[in-house]
């Protein structure tokens, strides 16, 4: 602890000097910095910049490694005294022990006869000072103070006074010494001897002792405090003492208030001139380097007393200094002076702050749901190291804001948030030496969802935890809170060259039209662009149209069979409801397949697609559309052929569908007309029928329509009337060979659907007849799965879903009237079909010869099945089953 | 942050965190070592936990690259803190810069130096003492995957 000892009475000494320096070179904080407390943590973090191999800027923050402070012990006393004693009388003597270390600590005290001179003091006692006057506070002895505060803090010294008796046997002119021992006791308790020394002198006098004390008026002050200090001197030996000369140096850090001495043996205030005014004393103000009160007292009786007042101010800078004002005192009697120390006075120190910038640190406007940052800047204006506590005062920002204080990286950046390093449950800022600057950053987290007009404001308020009377205010204020934003434009992002439908939606007119037929897809290439400061996520969303405040209306909803769908042309084209989280600025293409149904009427569809972000309520609309064209079409099937027995007859079944998405057959549109040819005018008759009751046989009630032997086309029945999308008329040609016809002889018959408009293309069917003498008939039926197996056949249309079994059965049976050899029938899976159960044959009737399963797929494939039969006589009848499984 | 919490809570604690093991970081690691001398005069490096007044502690700040790709342009910042101050010329490797403000980003090569106005209105510059210096810091040029390094600096704890 030398090292302090010796540092702070170069600080002391310098102190003057340093005055002078410190308005030149700037107060250097590391002149003031104090030993760090015992059990005090020093904690300290690295931080470091870099750039990675992707050139980004990159920083990295290290562990806090933390150290804590033990403690030392230090000690000083001050320095002892000479003083006059009458024989047999008491001398006394007072001493200060300041605590240099940087605990709390006790110091033993010895006071012992030093064997110096030549007589022996009969008793020696210390009594406690603790008001460091230089009177004992009471009577009890004591060895030992008690606890006293470290080096740094206002009560770090004690006082103690020594009193002892001087022998009556001692004679004039003899003296003995005292040495004063204070020992730090954490110093002894571990083993170490930290202690101070003072000698005082006490020299025998039979002439007058005058014994001088110097005290003052308080013994704490601030700094311009006045101060008044009083010197009490007494006569206490044996004759009057002449010439008193009481000798006052003024020290650095006080200042004289000149014409207030008062000298006890004077009414009002002496002047300050050595003037020879007064009787009895001789004063003087004599100022210069130093300035010094010099008074002469002429005479002072023996047994008599008085005193000597005057007052100073403390100066400036003194903040944490104690100062020690002394008196000189000689008189005539003895030889040589005295110097008797005041009680020393101990200036608080300063605790003060301010703020580096405006009060109010204002942000004009950030995004809902964004960070804000405040910067404030506080610097210690006060004397010393301070703590400074943060408190939020009440704030009006939306509900649900979150506020975070952060301490600051050189550029102002929140780096890691506040703590409290002390025990009071408040984040503060640390220790901030005086002259330095501290910077708080208020980090608001803004609720998303909630935007508006303020100001909003909070006040933040550091607090010096030295006295929490000194506090410096900065409002935080934020004037708006504004909605984040999206915008969902066509074929490029908004603010690109070639956005179309910049800006909030929905738009009066459609921006991108597409013109197409029904039973198509059209895509629309839309961009979805967060415009917002945050990242945000939005849900795609579609209607046909807008409710008049311009949100969409039924959301979801098309005209029946439009649908729309939402792909991301950059993840495969998979199906999306959403963009996922896109940052600040970033943007997201996204196509919109919109399908028009077949025979959908032809006319303008608006289509509007939204953006909506649940979290911010960010919105934009796009208003686009759709044109349906005008499509006119018809389909007739399907072409037929058969075999008839020489004179036998045969039926083929035609179905017109109308594919139009406008009405046909209504005389605007179009007008159908049918025609039936022969290839063969002789022989062969046929004959068209309108399927009235769409049972596939003609029936009594079915109307004859036309027949091949008649040339020219004729209009459809007045019945059939208007026909709109996907309606049917089923017509059958029946087709007659006569008895004479040869084998193999063949005709064929054409049916021909007309638009005598001809707005709709001409649709013909052909069907070809052969005569042969042994006729196959081939018939073909199908069954659904009736619990793992067929259930009944029938040629007509049923409804299966993926996944489910077809049975097929197909019967080969000679209806002619000469045996057929050498038989081949083939058959295909189906398409979207595979093999489930493996073909299999069955004679039905008669007895064939040989029946070959020639080729087949695999169960589980698709391909031809294909069955040869040898012979097949008149009335025999052989079957094929297989059964397939629709795709999945 | 609870991450933070909880790291330091384990260093409380006197565990020893591997850092070394988190791939894809840079790690920074920083320790306290107090400077004596044994008895055959040798320097002892001692890593403490607690300090006196008057004692020399070497900071010892190791980074290790374990980002998986080269790294350029370090530049590491070690405060000093308030009751210790820096020991001139014991930073190894060789400082790139320095500062006597804890916040602002005025680092300049040492020795720093400053103006001066003499009595007699002249003006002079002079060198800072390295004990006010409140901030060092070091250039290190670059670091390979998988490299590391340590930057030392020595401090006395204010007495």
């Amino acid at each position: 602890m030398k090292t302090t000892h010796k540092l702070r009475q170069r600080v002391q000494a310098l102190f003057g000097m340093l005055m002078v320096f410190a308005v030149v070179l700037g107060t250097s904080s590391d002149v003031f910095a104090q030993v760090p407390p015992a059990s005090s943590s020093i904690g300290n973090q690295a931080t470091a910049t870099y750039i990675d191999n992707g050139s980004n800027n990159q920083s990295v923050t290290s562990n806090t490694v933390v150290t804590t402070v033990q403690q030392v012990a230090g000690v000083t006393i001050t320095a002892g005294a000479t003083k006059q004693v009458s024989i047999g009388g008491q001398v006394t003597f007072s001493h200060i022990i300041t605590n240099t270390g940087n605990g709390t600590d006790q110091f033993t005290i010895t006071a012992v006869d030093a064997n110096n001179g030549a007589y022996n003091f009969n008793n020696i006692r210390i009594y406690p000072d603790a008001n460091k006057d230089g009177v004992a506070d009471n009577f009890t002895e004591i060895s030992i103070t008690p606890n006293v505060d470290r080096a740094g803090l206002a009560n770090n010294s004690y006082g103690v006074v020594i009193v002892a008796d001087v022998p009556a046997g001692a004679q004039d002119g003899q003296f003995e010494d005292i040495t004063v021992t204070a020992t730090s006791k954490f110093s002894t308790d571990n083993g170490g001897n930290e202690n101070a020394v003072a000698t005082d002198k006490a020299i025998v006098d039979e002439d007058a002792v005058i014994t001088v004390s110097k005290g003052v008026s308080q013994t704490t002050a601030d700094v311009g405090n006045t101060l008044t200090y009083t010197i009490s001197y007494s006569e206490n030996g044996t004759a009057a003492a002449n010439n008193l000369v009481l000798k006052d140096p003024i020290p650095a850090g006080l200042t004289y208030v000149p014409g207030t001495a008062v000298w006890s043996g004077k009414t009002g205030f002496l002047t300050d001139a050595d003037d020879g005014n007064e009787s009895g004393i001789t004063f003087e103000h004599i100022t210069g380097t130093q300035d010094t009160l010099s008074a002469v007292v002429a005479n002072v009786a023996n047994g008599s007393s008085g005193t000597l007042s005057f007052q100073v101010t403390i100066d400036n800078g003194q903040e944490g200094e104690t100062i020690t004002n002394t008196v000189i005192t000689t008189h005539d009697d003895i030889v040589g002076d005295n110097t008797v120390n005041g009680t020393p006075v101990t200036v608080n120190e300063n605790y003060d702050i301010a703020l580096v910038d405006a009060q109010v640190v204002l942000v004009d406007s950030s995004e809902q749901g964004a960070t804000v940052n405040f910067v404030n800047r506080y610097v210690n204006t006060g004397s010393t190291a301070d703590t400074y506590n943060i408190t939020l005062g009440t704030d009006n920002y939306p509900s649900g804001r979150q506020f975070f204080l952060y301490k600051a990286d050189a550029n102002n950046q929140p780096t890691s948030t506040y703590q409290d390093t002390g025990t009071d449950g408040i984040e503060d800022t640390g220790q901030i030496q005086p002259g330095d600057t501290v910077v708080v950053i208020l980090q608001v987290q803004l609720p998303s969802g909630v935007s508006g007009v303020g100001p909003f404001s909070v006040d933040k308020t550091l607090t010096s935890i030295g006295d929490p009377n000194e506090s410096a205010t900065h409002t935080d204020r934020l004037n708006t809170i504004v909605a984040p934003t999206v915008d969902l434009t066509n074929n490029v992002a908004a603010g690109l060259a070639g956005a179309l439908g910049e800006g909030q939606g929905p738009e009066t007119a459609a921006i991108v039209s597409q013109t197409t037929n029904p039973g198509t897809t059209v895509s629309f290439t839309l961009f979805v662009k967060n415009t917002s400061a945050g990242q945000d996520a939005y849900d795609l969303d579609f209607a046909a149209d807008t409710n008049a405040s311009g949100a969409l209306l039924n959301p979801g909803s098309m005209p029946t069979g439009w649908t729309v769908t939402f792909r991301d042309p950059n993840a495969g084209n998979s199906i999306i409801n959403e963009t996922g989280n896109l940052a600040a600025g970033a943007s997201k293409q996204i196509t919109a397949e919109v399908f028009i149904p077949a025979g959908y009427q032809p006319g303008t569809q608006a289509v509007y697609f939204q953006a909506f972000s649940a979290t911010t309520n960010a919105i934009d609309i796009i208003h686009d559309q759709v044109v349906v064209n005008t499509l006119q079409n018809m389909q007739l099937t399907a072409n037929g052929s058969g075999q008839i027995a020489p004179g036998g007859s045969r039926n083929y079944l035609h179905t017109l569908t109308i594919l139009s998405n406008v009405t046909e057959n209504d005389s605007s549109n179009s007008n159908l007309e049918i025609e039936l040819t022969n290839s063969k005018p002789v022989g062969w008759t046929s004959n068209v029928y309108w399927d009235i009751n769409n049972n596939g046989i003609i029936d009594a009630t079915d109307s004859l329509l036309t027949s091949g032997a008649t040339a020219g086309t004729y209009n459809l029945p007045e019945e059939v009337g208007n026909l709109g999308f996907n309606d049917q008329v089923k017509f059958i040609v029946k087709v007659t060979g006569l008895a004479g016809l040869d084998d193999g002889e063949t005709n064929t018959t054409t049916i021909t659907i007309s638009d005598n408009l001809t707005n709709l293309a001409s649709r013909s069917n052909t069907d070809i007849t052969e005569v042969q003498a042994g006729l196959v008939v081939v018939e073909k039926f199908q069954a659904p799965d009736a619990g793992g197996s067929a259930g009944a056949f029938t040629k007509n249309p049923f409804n299966v879903l993926p996944g489910d079994t077809v049975y097929y059965k197909i019967t080969v049976r000679n209806d002619g009237s000469q045996p057929v050899t050498t038989i081949s029938i083939t058959d295909d899976t189906p398409s979207f079909t595979k093999m489930l159960v493996a073909a299999a044959t069955n004679v039905n009737s008669g007895t064939v010869g040989s029946i070959v399963i020639t080729s087949q797929p695999t169960v589980g494939a698709t391909g031809t099945i294909q069955v040869d039969i040898d012979q097949l006589d008149p009335t025999e009848e052989v079957q094929l089953t297989f059964a397939v499984k629709v795709d999945s | 942050m609870k991450y933070k919490y909880l790291f330091l809570f384990v260093l409380f604690l006197g565990l020893s965190v591997n850092t070394n093991a988190q791939s894809g970081e840079l790690s920074s690691v920083l320790k306290a070592y107090k400077i004596s001398f044994g008895a055959d005069s040798n320097e002892v490096a001692t890593e403490v936990t607690e300090v006196k007044p008057g004692d020399i502690i070497e900071y010892r700040l190791t980074y290790q690259n374990g980002t998986g790709g080269d790294i350029t342009q370090l530049m590491p910042v070690l405060p000093i803190p308030p009751e210790m101050f820096y020991l001139e010329s014991t930073a190894s490797p060789a400082l790139s810069g320095a500062s006597v403000s804890t916040i602002a980003n005025d680092f300049r090569q040492p020795p720093l130096t400053r103006q001066v106005t003499l009595p007699d209105g002249s003006q002079v510059n002079r060198v800072i003492p390295a004990q006010e210096y409140r901030r060092l810091q070091w250039l290190v040029p670059a670091l390979a995957a998988g490299e590391s390094i340590t930057l030392t600096a020595r401090v006395e704890v204010r007495s």
